[in-house]
């Protein structure tokens, strides 16, 4: 009886049900979509690594990610066991990314024997033909038919062959990491990436303490290094780890909010119905029948609304997993993300956390309402009596949390955990004490609202001071929201002007020539340029990246000037002594990430494998660079070459004595010859503007979550003023009976929810300002190694304040509207 | 007389298209995709693909031609396929017996003018390799059958004439031009595996045979077929055999075949057997029996005897028989091989019986056939002969 009296209940107040149904959908919405986002780029990750890697247990791989051929050559002719791959992005008939996988499958027979198993010699050329091999699934993603001729275009060339069959790989994993994926013959596959010569490396299978090992080392040349396959992918699936989990935290966040929400919702449900609470009682229905029909009805409701949150969540899944998968490609490795994986696992977490959730709210009304005599009930001066209590105890709590959260931020290390932890309690200290400020506040503004508005106005306000209990805890609900999508715009913002900023000073130079991967420009090019009239001065390096055991390391060497090395010492150090020291010793400057991930600082000693061995380099400095977030390893050219016998040179940076001749200057190093190298003649603001579209692609997914997290704050600041005003409707009843104008009426109404809405974005300014600044100076620091400026940009902090009082007027709109419409009387019979 | 060139034609030009065409089992992928039940078999007969290839664009052969030496050791890469075939007996001083196998195919894949040739690539071949080699250890009663398989690029498999060179990865066949006859080479065999190493000079002791006419060894009747084939019948054979670290210096005889076609053959005949003995009065023998479907010798059978002074002539398929004696049920492969057999030769007055050095020497790899190391003694002329041999047995697997 009870139960059905309360699903009535949510019938009859079909709104405020909802409203408070999409705050918990969306809320769980979001933890699945993360959930499930991060799980399936994880997945993904795996499963294209393991597509690749096959059963090998040791990878061969040189300078800049290839090994030469010759290497190859050698361990075959020693008869060991070696297996060759070369492997890379290719586009399809203009329009598909796929990647190209090259392998021998001759010998290839048992590292990837489900792509061994398709292929033979006589599918890759007999009749010599040109031909490759897919999946159907990958062949129909890329609108090709078996028999149709492919164009494959990479590293600057086309090259056309057929599709000759396609093949089930046998299990579903490799189906789908085979997705988008072209098989090839090695040799076509170094053909269409222009790597004669290269392959991207050679494959072992070995026990760790087999005695060939040791052999194959004997037979390796310097700068070619034997690594282990599950240290390698260890090392990749760590930089996606911080990743993982700043999304997982804004889901989290985003529940946060769903939380405060639905205990808003539900206290309202439980003190819109005191006075049907008290009949019951009265006609004996016991406390625990109360606490366990409201539990029950908040039960329902998180069970109903986190099951349509599930199915939202899958379909945001589809976008959000895009966007991931996007920034993985861009900032960390090729990934293969086609599926997503859907975790059963996670879905029953989202579920269950979305109904926990919301009968963890209501626990608190439930509590409340229990605890009322049944007389009392009706009485709602009794309410606000202990709702003071309520908000003293909810003081101590507050501070309690913000000792916690300052402890949590000030331990030093990298976990993210306790930054997020920190975050996370800050919040809540900071949100229990706004109940216990709303009062003061409001008071403070009463002259000013009395000299605006009139009596009307003041007695709006009047009404907010004395309803705390309602009045205090929306307030507090809504400013977390705001602060939530506030805080993390403001650390994006910072992040980007820190960005912008660091391209100003490190864009030196007016126009950038960068040789095409695996292609070399020497120094008789950068001769050409430099002879070329206008052209003032030359700089020029050498990116490469050398094997290690966790993970590739990238290394810069740059032959520069004492002017164009000032930006990476700090500006108390003698800059001549530096430079000298950067020529003439073993040292490298470090950037921030390559510090944080590897635990480095001045002074300390980095090893890297040089033409002589490993040789332990002194770290003489730890720069700014937002380029890597695995990091850079600086080296002067001078080091380089005395170190590693490579006089490649694929970048070079160009200042001119005019820079508004770029463009001409641009058109006449695209002529020059350059021997075999392929070259790109790019200007200052093309890189920057590529690099902030990176920036801005990578943040996508973060703004995404930060829409959502601004739609579940709009339906809670809708949804809460909206029950307030509807609570309020007996009081305007009164007021028009007693001969107040319909206007006077909406006008105090008005001032209400408008109030609430300053207020709440007022809270919300400060407890904003202080997530961007954890986000900034304590999750970011953790998660990359960067260090950013904190810029708090007043437009973001206006728009948080215009949401929450834009919020706040729309949610007046309804109910002020039935104020005025319906007559005085009938407004009270309805009560 | 072309019939004895074609026997050892077909056996490896056999096993050199099943390496076109079985090998990753392409062909079996597709059936897998059309038809899911079909499984990708462990293990292939050698007789087992016979499929008609197109030639088109590869050079024919269609006659005799003059031998260059040494441009002909060397590889033919316009041909389809080609083979340097060695097989030999060696012992020790102290009376350890070895029989060994030391073959390399050679498969193009495409003409000489596809575009595979034209990638910018040092992976791009149209040319494959095959190597085969195996140790038979007759006291011990153990046979180490190994395989490798390679493109020839990137110097990982190849051949050359100057210097005479033919390897797969660490497995070689080198030599030089000797003066003791016309297209004699003297040469050096080097095979590591992780069961056994060998390494052996080898020595003409006879001019080089001209299989067919002038080398020119018809397949068919009407020499649509044919190929290019030439034999080193006896090489003195010395060197080493290592078995983990037992060392053995040994000495021997060795069989040498080369042949190079292009040809396809259409088949009728479920498998082969083939002999070459080396006897002590210095005749060498080789003879074949091609199996038709319904168990009856085909008239394309035949084989070659050589008589000490290189002189050697013709036996046609009526002029000798071949009587197995006993059946050996191999236990990887289940396959029942006739391993004892009593050959008559009556124009010669030849009685010789046969029988394997180690009933297991069957070769496993990804072809299952049995080739290995045999004694034989007998009479010629009522006189008692004996001698040493290999003998390949295909076509006794299940279907």
């Amino acid at each position: 009886m009870l139960l059905r009296a309360g699903l009535r209940e949510l019938v009859r107040r079909r709104t405020q049900a909802l409203l408070a149904f999409c705050g918990i959908a969306v809320g769980a919405a979001v933890v699945v979509a993360v959930d499930t986002a991060s799980d399936s780029v994880r997945r993904g990750f795996e499963i294209s690594s393991d597509t690749v890697n096959g059963s090998a247990t040791h990878h061969i791989s040189g300078r800049g990610g290839v090994v030469d051929v010759a290497v190859y050559s050698r361990l075959r002719a020693a008869g060991l066991p070696a297996v060759p791959l070369v492997t890379g992005l290719v586009t399809l008939n203009g329009d598909h990314t796929y990647r190209i996988i090259g392998i021998d499958a001759l010998v290839d027979t048992s590292i990837r024997s489900h792509l061994g198993r398709t292929v033979d010699i006589g599918a890759f050329g007999d009749g010599g033909e040109l031909t490759v091999t897919m999946t159907p699934g990958a062949a129909s993603a890329a609108g090709i038919k078996v028999g149709d001729s492919i164009n494959i275009d990479a590293a600057g060339r086309s090259t056309i062959a057929r599709l000759v069959a396609t093949f089930d790989p046998g299990e579903d994993v490799y189906e789908q990491g085979l997705a988008t994926s072209v098989i090839a013959d090695i040799a076509l596959a170094q053909h269409v990436l222009g790597m004669k010569g290269r392959l991207s490396r050679i494959d072992l299978v070995a026990n760790a303490d087999d005695q060939f090992l040791r052999v194959v080392e004997r037979l390796l040349p310097p700068g070619v290094q034997l690594l282990n396959a599950q240290s390698q992918s260890d090392a990749q699936r760590d930089m996606v780890r911080s990743l993982d989990t700043n999304l997982a935290a804004l889901g989290l966040l985003a529940l946060l909010i769903g939380v405060f929400l639905i205990y808003n919702t539900m206290t309202f449900s439980v003190v819109r119905r005191r006075q049907t609470i008290g009949i019951l009682r009265a006609i004996g229905a016991t406390r625990w029948n109360i606490a366990s029909r409201i539990l029950l009805e908040a039960a329902l409701l998180g069970a109903a609304a986190s099951a349509t949150g599930i199915v939202l969540g899958l379909i945001l899944a589809k976008t959000l997993t895009a966007l991931t998968a996007q920034t993985v490609n861009d900032l960390y490795f090729e990934t293969e993300v086609t599926a997503i994986s859907v975790d059963g696992l996670n879905l029953a977490k989202a579920w269950i956390l979305g109904v926990l959730a919301t009968v963890f709210a209501a626990m608190l009304p439930a509590i409340e309402a229990t605890r009322t005599e049944p007389r009392a009930a009706l009485s709602r001066a009794d309410l606000e009596t202990r709702a003071g209590r309520w908000s003293r105890w909810a003081l101590g709590v507050g501070v309690v949390a913000m000792f916690l959260s300052v402890l949590l931020l000030v331990v030093p290390g990298n976990l993210l955990l306790p930054a997020f932890a920190g975050l996370f309690f800050l919040i809540v200290g900071l949100a229990l004490m706004i109940p216990l400020l709303v009062p003061s506040l409001v008071r403070l503004a009463l002259p000013l609202i009395k000299k605006i508005g009139g009596f009307d106005a003041l007695m709006g306000a009047r009404y907010i001071i004395r309803s705390t209990s309602r009045t205090g805890v929306a307030v507090a609900a809504l400013a977390v929201a705001v602060s939530a999508t506030m805080g993390v715009a403001i650390m994006i913002s910072s992040f980007r002007l820190s960005l912008i900023d660091w391209l100003e000073t490190r864009l030196r130079a007016d126009v950038y020539v960068t040789a095409d991967s695996g292609t070399s420009l020497d120094s008789s090019f950068v001769d050409r340029v430099k002879s070329i009239e206008g052209v003032r001065n030359v700089g020029f390096g050498n990116w490469t990246s050398l094997a290690s055991d966790a993970g590739p390391i990238t290394v810069f060497a740059i032959a520069t000037t004492e002017d164009g090395f000032a930006s990476y010492v700090r500006a108390d150090e003698s800059l001549k002594d530096r430079f000298t020291q950067f020529g003439n010793d073993n040292v490298v400057y470090i950037s921030e990430p390559f510090a944080h991930r590897r635990q480095l600082q001045e002074g300390d000693r980095l090893a890297l494998p040089t033409d002589a061995g490993e040789l332990r380099f002194l770290v003489a400095g730890v720069y700014k660079d937002y380029r890597s977030d695995r990091g850079i390893v600086l080296m002067s050219r001078a080091t380089w070459l005395r170190q590693f016998n490579d006089p490649a040179i694929n970048a070079v940076g160009v200042v001119l004595d005019d820079p508004s001749q770029s463009t001409r200057i641009k058109d006449e190093i695209a002529q020059l010859p350059s021997d075999s190298a392929a070259f790109e003649v790019i200007a200052n603001h093309e890189i920057r503007e590529a690099s902030i579209k990176i920036f801005d692609r990578t943040f996508a997914v973060t703004n995404v979550l930060r829409l959502l997290a601004v739609i579940v704050a709009g339906i809670g600041i809708v949804s809460a003023l909206m029950a307030l005003q509807f609570e309020r409707s007996r009081d305007f009843a009164v007021l028009r009976a007693v001969g107040l104008t319909p206007g006077q009426v909406a006008k105090i109404a008005s001032v209400e929810t408008l109030c609430m809405g300053i207020a709440s974005g007022l809270f919300a300014v400060p407890l904003g300002i202080l997530t961007a600044w954890i986000l900034v100076h304590v999750v970011n620091r953790r998660s990359f190694g960067w260090t950013m400026d904190f810029h708090v940009d007043p437009v973001l902090i206006l728009q948080g304040i215009a949401l929450a009082v834009g919020a706040a007027l729309a949610a007046g709109i309804l109910p002020t509207l039935r104020v005025v419409r319906q007559t005085p009387s009938a407004s009270l019979r309805n009560e | 007389m072309s019939s004895v060139a074609s026997i050892s034609g077909i056996r490896l030009w056999l096993i050199a298209l099943t390496v076109l065409t079985g090998l990753g089992a392409f062909g079996v992928f597709v059936n897998s995709v059309e038809s899911p039940s079909v499984a990708t078999p462990a293990t292939a007969g050698l007789e087992s693909v016979l499929g008609a290839t197109d030639d088109t664009g590869f050079a024919r052969v269609s006659g005799p031609r003059d031998f260059i030496f040494p441009a002909d050791h060397g590889p033919h890469p316009n041909f389809r396929t080609e083979w340097w075939y060695l097989t030999g007996n060696v012992e020790s001083l102290d009376g350890s017996r070895f029989g060994y196998q030391m073959t390399i195919f050679r498969s193009a894949t495409a003409p000489p003018d596809s575009p595979v040739a034209a990638l910018e690539s040092d992976l791009a071949t149209r040319q494959y390799y095959m190597a085969h080699v195996a140790l038979t250890d007759v006291r011990g009663g153990r046979y180490f059958p190994h395989e490798k398989f390679s493109r020839g690029a990137a110097n990982i498999a190849g051949a050359w004439a100057t210097p005479f060179r033919v390897w797969v990865e660490n497995w070689r066949l080198e030599g030089q031009p000797s003066d003791a006859c016309e297209g004699c080479m003297v040469m050096r065999t080097d095979v590591k595996t992780d069961d056994f190493t060998f390494s052996f000079g080898l020595k003409p002791v006879k001019p080089l045979t001209l299989q067919g006419d002038r080398g020119y060894s018809k397949k068919t009747v009407d020499g649509k077929n044919a190929s290019h084939y030439f034999s080193m019948t006896r090489l003195a054979t010395t060197g080493f055999v290592r078995i983990n670290d037992d060392r053995y210096e040994v000495q021997g005889t060795s069989w040498f075949d080369r042949e190079w076609s292009t040809s396809s053959l259409g088949a009728s005949q479920v498998g082969w057997d083939w002999f070459a003995f080396q006897l002590e009065d210095g005749t060498d023998l080789m003879l074949y029996r091609m199996r038709g479907k319904d168990g009856t010798t085909d008239p394309a059978s035949a084989g070659t005897l050589v008589d000490e002074d290189g002189q050697y002539q013709a036996i046609s398929a009526d002029e000798f028989t071949l009587e197995p004696l006993t059946r050996w049920k191999s236990r990887d492969t289940a396959a029942s091989y006739p391993l004892v057999w009593r050959i008559r030769v009556p124009g010669e007055n030849l009685v010789l019986n046969v029988k394997p050095v180690v009933d297991a020497q069957e070769h496993t790899g990804l072809f299952r056939y049995w080739e290995g190391a045999v004694r034989v003694e007998g009479t010629r002329d009522d006189q008692p002969v004996t001698g040493v041999g290999y003998v390949e047995l295909t076509g006794y697997g299940a279907p």
